[in-house]
C-alpha cells in the first residue's frame, strides 16, 4: 500500500513547483536577453583574416594615420578597406619576401580581391555614414575602441540601435575638434560634456532620430 | 486658438457665398459640367462590374489561388532559386570585404557617380546619364545637355538597364545545322568569317547582304561605306518595323529631297496635331517637344497656347489638348486636303506653291461636328497674331500625301522658319524600309544571297507576314544574326553571335538634329557580347577590334585627349547639330482619295508602335510588362481598342477574346473598348506575343506563354501602316481576368456616384477664362467645415521642410516617372496574376480619369505618390510605430519593425501603400540580403538593386519615401562641405525622369524654393486637404485654354456669389 502513498517530501512539490515556475521566466528572460545582447554576441567578435594585419603595429607603433588607408572616410558612408595597391606602396620595399604578405602580393599581380572578414557588420537596413560622423567630430575610436593596440580588430562597441541613439540624443561627451578624429588618445581639456556642449554649439551639432536618419 | 492652425481658418472660414456655392457635380450633371468617372465598367454599372466591386478579393475564389502553378510558374520563370538562411549561428552570416586590387583614381567605393551615354532607337538617340554604383550601372537619367533629353528620359530608357542584367540574354556564339544547336566561340566564328571572307573577296562581295536596324551612328555609317568599298557588289538593307515612311517621302513629294521636319512647340500659339501624338517618347524628339509644348501650358504667364488634336486613339497629346476629334485614321488625308483647300483660299498662296487640294467630298466632313471643329480651328489659325506662330505636326501612321500637305500648310501659315524648321537628312534612304526588305526577300528567295549579316533586329519575328522572311532565310547559306537575346530571328539562322548592350559599348550617335553623342560602356561586357560596329570591323578583316578606337577614329576631331574626355563628359559634342535649312515647297499633285478614305465604310486596323516594348525588343523587360498602360491601365498584356459604338456594332464586349483576320491571316487577343477611340477604326500595339522573347515576355520551347497577342502576324507589306477590310470576331470573354489596374479598389453603385461626386474635387479643373477671373477658383470646390486640429501640432518643422508640387496641366501621363521610381526604389515585379489580383506593387500611380460621353471621352491624369501628411492618418493606426513622422515632416517607414497589419493601408485615403503579399523579390531576383545563393544568374540580376534603399522582404508594407536616401545623402555632403543645399538639388527620381517638369519637390521653408512658390500658387490645391491631413504633396488644377467657338452650349448655372 505504501507504494500508493505519497511520501512525505512530496508535500513541499508545490512549493518548490512554485519557486520554479516563479523564478524560471525571470532567469530565462534575463538569460535570453543578456545573451542575445548585441553587448554579449557581438562585442568581441574577433574574426580570423586572410592575412594577420596587425593595426597595433601599423597605427601604433609606427603611427600611421587612420585615413592613410580609409582614405574615404571623410568623403563616404564607407570608410573603404584599402586596395592592395595601398600595402604595396610600402611592401614592395620591406617585407618583400614575407610568406604573410603572399596573399597580398598574389593580389596585387593577378587583379583578385583579397577577401577581408567584415568586423563591424551592420545589419542592411541601417544605413550608417562614416563621412557624416568624421567631419562632426566623432573620434575613430569612439566606436571602434583603441584600434593602435588591436592586433587583430575585434569589434569594441555593441553597435546596437540603442548604443547609436545614446549618442544621437546627448552627443556632447563623444565630441571633439574634427581635426582631432583619428587622434587614439586625444582627451578633452577640463570636463568632457562641458567642452563637447560647446563644440556642439560651434559646430551647430543636431544628430537627428528620425527613423529615416538611418533606415531607409 | 493657438490649438487652431490659423491659417487654414481663415483661407477657409465658410462665407456666406461659399455656402451657396456647391459645387457637386453628383446632384445634378445637367447642370453641372460633365464629369470625370474611371472606366466604362464602371460608368455603365455592368453587371460583370458589379459582381467584381461586390467582392472582398478581386480574384474569385474560383480561380488559381496564389500558390497554385500558376504562381508557381511566376516564380520559376523568374528564376527563382529558394535557399535558406541557416541559423547557423546567433550572428548573421559572416559577411566579406572585397575592395580593389588598385583602386582608380577618384573612385569611391560606395558612391555612384553618372556618366554620359546614349540610347539609340530607330536612328534617333537620346543623350543619357548612367548612375555607376561601385562600378555597374544601376539608374538611367536624361542627359541635360542632349537637346532631345533635356534631363528627361522615357521609361523604356528608365528599363534598359534591367535588360542589361537580363539572365536570359545569349551567353555565347551559337551555330546551327541542320536543327541541331551547337554553342561555339568567337574565335571559332572568326575562323568562319576569315574563310568566309576570302570567298566573298574574290567575288566582290556578290551574295553579301547585310540586314541592318536603323541607326545614326556616325561609325557605322562610315564602315558601311567601307564595306560597300571592299565589296562592291553587296548589299545594305535597312529595317525597322516601327519606321515609317510618311515623313521621309511626303519631304520628297513637298520638297524634292528627304528632310527632317522640327517643331518649335515652345513658340506656337496654336497647335494642331493630325494623328500625331508630338509629346509620346517614340516620336522624334518626343522627349523634348513635351518640355516645349507645356512650357506654354502655365495659366501664370496670362497666355497660354491652344492645342487641337486630330486622332483615331487617345494619344498622350490628348490629355494636354483643348479640342480633340476622334476621327479614323484614313480620314485624315481628307481633312488634310480640306484645311489644305480652305487655308489656301483665305491667305492669297504665292502661285509658285501651286493649286490647292480640292475640298474633298466627304460624309464625315459635312458632320456638324467636324464642320464646327474645322471652322474654330481656321479661325484660330487665321487669327493674324497666330500666323507664324502655329504647328501642324503630322504623325508617323499617315501616309507621305498628308506629310507632304502639312508641310505646305506650315509654309502657307508662315510657320516655315518660326516654329517649324528643317534640315536635310544625307542619309535617308531612297525607298522605304519595307520595299528595300522585299526586293531583299526576292534575291533571297532567288538563292542570289548567299552570306546575310543581321546587325540586331528580329525580322523573322516583325518582318511583313506577306514576305515569309523566316522561309526566304532558310534558302541563305550563312546567315549570321547579332542580337541581345537567342530570340526567333536566331534560331533560323545559322550562326547567331551575343551583342553587347549598349550599356556595354563603345559607339556614337545623332540626335534628331544630327548632334552627335557619344556611346560610353559603363561596364565590361557580361557575356561577351560584341557591338555592331565590332561585327562589321571584323568582316572587314580586323582581328579583334576595340570598339573605342572605332570610334575615336571616326571624330579625329576629338583626338586631343582633353577634348575627348570632356566630350564623353558632357555626352555630347558641341555643335554638331545638322545645319538648318529653308527647302524651297513645289506645287503639290492633287492626291487621289480613295472610297475608303471618304466614307464609313467597314472598319480600319491601325498598327501602332508600343510605348513600353516598342518594336518587341523589351518584351523580356519585367519592368515595362508590369508597367500600366497610360490610357487601359492594362499590364502584361496587349489589347486591340475599339470605340464603344464600333464595338456594339461589331458584338464585342469589353474583355473578349475576339481574333481580327487580315488577308486570310489571324491573330487571337483581348479587346479593350476605348473611350474616346474614333468609331470604325481598331488599334494594336506591336511588339507583343513574342515566343523566343524570353522567361518574361514568352518562350514557348519551356511552354511559358507569350504575352500578349502578335500583331506582325496580320501585318503585310501593303498594310503596313493602316489596314482596311478587316474581319472581327468576337470569341467571348477571355479566360483570365484581365491584368489591368483600372477597376481596382472600385466599390460598385456607391463607388460611381462617389466617383461622380468627388472627382471634381480630386481633378479640378477650368478655363483659362475662369482662372483669370477668379485665381484661386479651386479653393471653392471644396465646401467644409473649417479645419481645426485637436492638438498643438507635434512638430514645427524647423529646418527642411519636404514638399511635392504636381502640376495637373503639364501632366501627360507617359508614365516615365514610375518605372523612374521603380528602378530606384527596388520596387519589385509581382507579375500578371498579381497585378490582376490588385497587388501591383508600384509605389507611385498616375491616375487616368475620362470625363463626358464615353464616345467623346476627354481624359485627366494624375500623379499619386504618398502625399507625406503632416497629420497622417496611417501613422495614428500603426500598432509598431513602423510608419513614423520625421521632423521635416515625412511619413517614414521603417521595414524592419513592419509586422503587415495593413491597418495604415486600411487608413490611408490616397491608397498610396503597398503590402508585400509575398517574397517578391526573393520570387523574381532569386536573392535577398537575408537569402543569399551561389547561383550565378541571381546575382547578376541581384546587381540592379540600389544599395541606397533597403530590399523588402514578405509582410511588409511600403510606400513612397519622397526618394529619403536621396534626401539623406545630399544632406550630409551639404553639412560635410558645411554649405546649404540649394533649390533642386535634390531631385526625387520621378522629378527627375519627367520630361514636362510637371513634378517639383523642394524645401517648404525655402522661401525662394520653386515648390514653395508652387504651392503659393492660387490654382495649388490639396487633394482631400478638407480631411485635415495636410498633405505636403500639392497639385496644381488643370487649366483649360478653349476656343469659345466651340464651347458647350451654355447652360444655366446656379449663381456663385
Amino acid at each position: 500500500m505504501d507504494l500508493f502513498v505519497f511520501p512525505r517530501w512530496a508535500n513541499k512539490t508545490k512549493q518548490i513547483a512554485g519557486l520554479v515556475l516563479g523564478v524560471a521566466p525571470l532567469y530565462l528572460t534575463a538569460l535570453v536577453w543578456y545573451g542575445a545582447s548585441p553587448k554579449t554576441t557581438d562585442v568581441g567578435y574577433q574574426p580570423k583574416q586572410p592575412v594577420p594585419y596587425s593595426h597595433a603595429l601599423h597605427a601604433g607603433k609606427l603611427g600611421l594615420d587612420c585615413r592613410y588607408c580609409h582614405n574615404t572616410v571623410e568623403d563616404s558612408s564607407h570608410a573603404a578597406i584599402p586596395p592592395s595597391q595601398t600595402c604595396m606602396n610600402c611592401h614592395s620595399k620591406v617585407w618583400t619576401k614575407s610568406e604573410k604578405l603572399a596573399p597580398i602580393r598574389e593580389s596585387f599581380e593577378t587583379g583578385k580581391a583579397v577577401e577581408w572578414v567584415k568586423v563591424h557588420d551592420l545589419p542592411d537596413y541601417a544605413y550608417f555614414n562614416h563621412s557624416a560622423h568624421v567631419t562632426r567630430g566623432v573620434g575613430c575610436v569612439t566606436c571602434h575602441g583603441r584600434i593602435d593596440q588591436m592586433e587583430e580588430v575585434y569589434q569594441h562597441e555593441p553597435l546596437s540601435m540603442g548604443w547609436c541613439l545614446d549618442c544621437h540624443r546627448n552627443p556632447d561627451k563623444n565630441l571633439r575638434p574634427p581635426e582631432e578624429v583619428t587622434n587614439m588618445t586625444w582627451q578633452p581639456p577640463g570636463d568632457p560634456a562641458e567642452f563637447g556642449k560647446m563644440l556642439r554649439e560651434k559646430n551647430h551639432l543636431a544628430p537627428p532620430t528620425d527613423c529615416s536618419t538611418c533606415h531607409r | 486658438m493657438s490649438s487652431i492652425d490659423k491659417k487654414k481658418t481663415s483661407l477657409r472660414v465658410l462665407s456666406q457665398a461659399q455656402a451657396q456655392a456647391p459645387a457637386r457635380a453628383a446632384e445634378g450633371s445637367d447642370t453641372q459640367k460633365p464629369t470625370y468617372w474611371r472606366s466604362l465598367a464602371e460608368l455603365e454599372q455592368s453587371p460583370e462590374f458589379l459582381e467584381l466591386a461586390s467582392r472582398e478579393f478581386a480574384m474569385p475564389l474560383d480561380q488559381e489561388p496564389p500558390n497554385s502553378p500558376g504562381r508557381r510558374r511566376f516564380m520559376q520563370i523568374m528564376g527563382a532559386s529558394m535557399s535558406l538562411a541557416g541559423l547557423d549561428a546567433c550572428r548573421w552570416r559572416e559577411d566579406k570585404i572585397l575592395p580593389l586590387s588598385r583602386r582608380p583614381e577618384g573612385m569611391i567605393p560606395g558612391s555612384s557617380r553618372p556618366f554620359a551615354t546614349a540610347m539609340e532607337i530607330n536612328g534617333l538617340a537620346v543623350g543619357l546619364h548612367a548612375m555607376s554604383y561601385d562600378g555597374r550601372p544601376i539608374k538611367i537619367e536624361g542627359n541635360p545637355q542632349h537637346p532631345d533629353s533635356r534631363g528627361a528620359a522615357a521609361a523604356f530608357h528608365q528599363a534598359s538597364v534591367l535588360g542589361l542584367y537580363d539572365p536570359d540574354r545569349s551567353e555565347s556564339v551559337v551555330a546551327r545545322a541542320g536543327g541541331a544547336r551547337k554553342e561555339s566561340s568567337w574565335a571559332e566564328f572568326q575562323k568562319t568569317l576569315s574563310d568566309l571572307s576570302t570567298g566573298l573577296r574574290s567575288a566582290r562581295g556578290s551574295g553579301l547582304c547585310v540586314l541592318s536596324e536603323r541607326s545614326s551612328s556616325p561609325t557605322l555609317l562610315a564602315q558601311k561605306q567601307r564595306l560597300l568599298d571592299t565589296y562592291p557588289e553587296a548589299k545594305w538593307v535597312t529595317f525597322e518595323p516601327t519606321q515609317s515612311d510618311g515623313a521621309r517621302a511626303g519631304s520628297v513629294l513637298a520638297f524634292g529631297k528627304a528632310h527632317r521636319v522640327h517643331y518649335a512647340f515652345d513658340a506656337a500659339r496654336v497647335v494642331l496635331t493630325l494623328d500625331a501624338d508630338v509629346v509620346a517618347p517614340t516620336f522624334p524628339a518626343g522627349l523634348a517637344n513635351a518640355r516645349a509644348l507645356t512650357r506654354l501650358r502655365t495659366p501664370e504667364r496670362g497666355q497660354m497656347s491652344r492645342i487641337y488634336a486630330v486622332e483615331s486613339d487617345q494619344s498622350l497629346v490628348a490629355g494636354l489638348s483643348d479640342h480633340r476629334l476622334a476621327v479614323r485614321s484614313s480620314w485624315i488625308k481628307a481633312i488634310a486636303a480640306e484645311l489644305d483647300a480652305r487655308i489656301s483660299a483665305k491667305v492669297n498662296a504665292l502661285p509658285e506653291l501651286g493649286a490647292p487640294q480640292a475640298a474633298p467630298a466627304a460624309a464625315f466632313l459635312k458632320d456638324e461636328k467636324v464642320q464646327k471643329f474645322v471652322s474654330a480651328l481656321l479661325g484660330d489659325l487665321l487669327l493674324s497674331p497666330n500666323i507664324g506662330r502655329s504647328v501642324i505636326a503630322v504623325g508617323p501612321n499617315q501616309p507621305a500625301e498628308v506629310h507632304a500637305l502639312g508641310y505646305r500648310l506650315n509654309q502657307l501659315l508662315g510657320n516655315v522658319g518660326r516654329t517649324v524648321f528643317f534640315t536635310e537628312d544625307s542619309d535617308a534612304a531612297d525607298t522605304s524600309d519595307v520595299a528595300a526588305l522585299k526586293s531583299l526577300v526576292a534575291e533571297m528567295n532567288a538563292g542570289k544571297v548567299s552570306t546575310l549579316v543581321m546587325l540586331g533586329g528580329n525580322p523573322v519575328y516583325d518582318a511583313p507576314a506577306d514576305l515569309s522572311f523566316s522561309d526566304a532565310l532558310g534558302k541563305v547559306k550563312t546567315s549570321i544574326h547579332l542580337a541581345l537575346y537567342e530570340d526567333e530571328t536566331s534560331e533560323r539562322s545559322s550562326i547567331h553571335l551575343p551583342a553587347a548592350h549598349y550599356l556595354e559599348s563603345w559607339g556614337d550617335a545623332r540626335s534628331l538634329d544630327g548632334t552627335i553623342s557619344i556611346v560610353q560602356p559603363l561596364i565590361a561586357p557580361l557575356y561577351g557580347g560584341r557591338t555592331a560596329s565590332e561585327l562589321l570591323a571584323m568582316l572587314l578583316g580586323v582581328g579583334n577590334p576595340n570598339g573605342l578606337e572605332l570610334v575615336r577614329r571616326t571624330h579625329p576631331s576629338l583626338s586631343a585627349e582633353h577634348v575627348w574626355r570632356k566630350t564623353l563628359s558632357e555626352g555630347v559634342i558641341a555643335g554638331s547639330g545638322v545645319q538648318r535649312v529653308a527647302p524651297k515647297l513645289k506645287p503639290l499633285d492633287k492626291f487621289p482619295l480613295s472610297d475608303f478614305e471618304l466614307s464609313s465604310k467597314g472598319v480600319e486596323l491601325v498598327f501602332a508602335t508600343d510605348a513600353k516594348i516598342i518594336d518587341g525588343r523589351f518584351a523580356n523587360n519585367a519592368w515595362l510588362q508590369e508597367l500600366p498602360e497610360t490610357f487601359s491601365k492594362l499590364s502584361w498584356d496587349n489589347a486591340v481598342l475599339i470605340s464603344p459604338r464600333t464595338a456594339q456594332e461589331l458584338g464585342v464586349k469589353e474583355a473578349d477574346s475576339v481574333t481580327l483576320t487580315l488577308a486570310g491571316r489571324s491573330v487571337s487577343l483581348l479587346a479593350l473598348i476605348a473611350p474616346g477611340h474614333a468609331d470604325g477604326s481598331l488599334k494594336i500595339t506591336l511588339g507583343h506575343g513574342r515566343k523566343s522573347a524570353g522567361h518574361v515576355g514568352g518562350l514557348v520551347a519551356e511552354s511559358i506563354d507569350p504575352v500578349g497577342g502578335n500583331a506582325y502576324a496580320i501585318r503585310t507589306s501593303d498594310a503596313y501602316q493602316i489596314a482596311q477590310g478587316v474581319g472581327v470576331t468576337s470569341n467571348g470573354t477571355v479566360p483570365y481576368r484581365v491584368p489591368s489596374t483600372q477597376d481596382v479598389y472600385s466599390v460598385g453603385a456607391i463607388g460611381l456616384s462617389g466617383t461622380a461626386e468627388r472627382l471634381p474635387e480630386l481633378v479640378r479643373e477650368g478655363t483659362l477664362e475662369e482662372y483669370k477671373k477668379k485665381p484661386d477658383f479651386v479653393e471653392e470646390i471644396v465646401e467644409h467645415n473649417p479645419l481645426l486640429s485637436l492638438w498643438v501640432p507635434p512638430v514645427s518643422y524647423e529646418g527642411h521642410k519636404w514638399g511635392m508640387s504636381i502640376d495637373l496641366n503639364k501632366c501627360i501621363g507617359c508614365s516615365a516617372c514610375v518605372t523612374a521610381c521603380q528602378a530606384e526604389n527596388n520596387i519589385p515585379v509581382v507579375g500578371k496574376l498579381n497585378v490582376a489580383m490588385g497587388r501591383e506593387m508600384l509605389w507611385l500611380r498616375v491616375d487616368r480619369y475620362y470625363k463626358g460621353p464615353p464616345e467623346d471621352a476627354e481624359v485627366a491624369f494624375q500623379p499619386i505618390p504618398c502625399q507625406q501628411c503632416e497629420n497622417a492618418p496611417c501613422e495614428q493606426v500603426c500598432p509598431v510605430g513602423a510608419t513614423m513622422h520625421s521632423h521635416e515632416g515625412l511619413n517614414d517607414m521603417i521595414y524592419n519593425r513592419c509586422i503587415g497589419t495593413r491597418y495604415c493601408s486600411n487608413n490611408c485615403p490616397y491608397k498610396v501603400r503597398r503590402f508585400n503579399y509575398f517574397n517578391y523579390n526573393l520570387d523574381t531576383i532569386g536573392i535577398t540580403p537575408y537569402t543569399p545563393t551561389d547561383d550565378p544568374k541571381a546575382k547578376v540580376k541581384a546587381m540592379i538593386f540600389n544599395p541606397e534603399v533597403t530590399v523588402r522582404s514578405r509582410g511588409v508594407m511600403e510606400k513612397c519615401t519622397f526618394c529619403v536616401q536621396r534626401i539623406q545623402n545630399t544632406k550630409i555632403k551639404a553639412k560635410n562641405a558645411k554649405r546649404a543645399i540649394p533649390d533642386n538639388e535634390i531631385r526625387t527620381a520621378c522629378q527627375q525622369t519627367c520630361p514636362t517638369d510637371a513634378i517639383v519637390f523642394g524645401d517648404l521653408n525655402d522661401g525662394r524654393s520653386r515648390v514653395a512658390s508652387l504651392q503659393k500658387q492660387p490654382r495649388s490645391y490639396a487633394l482631400l486637404g478638407e480631411l485635415n491631413n495636410h498633405p505636403r504633396v500639392q497639385y496644381l488644377a488643370r487649366i483649360k485654354n478653349p476656343n469659345p467657338a466651340l464651347a458647350p452650349a451654355q447652360e444655366p448655372k446656379k449663381e456663385h456669389g
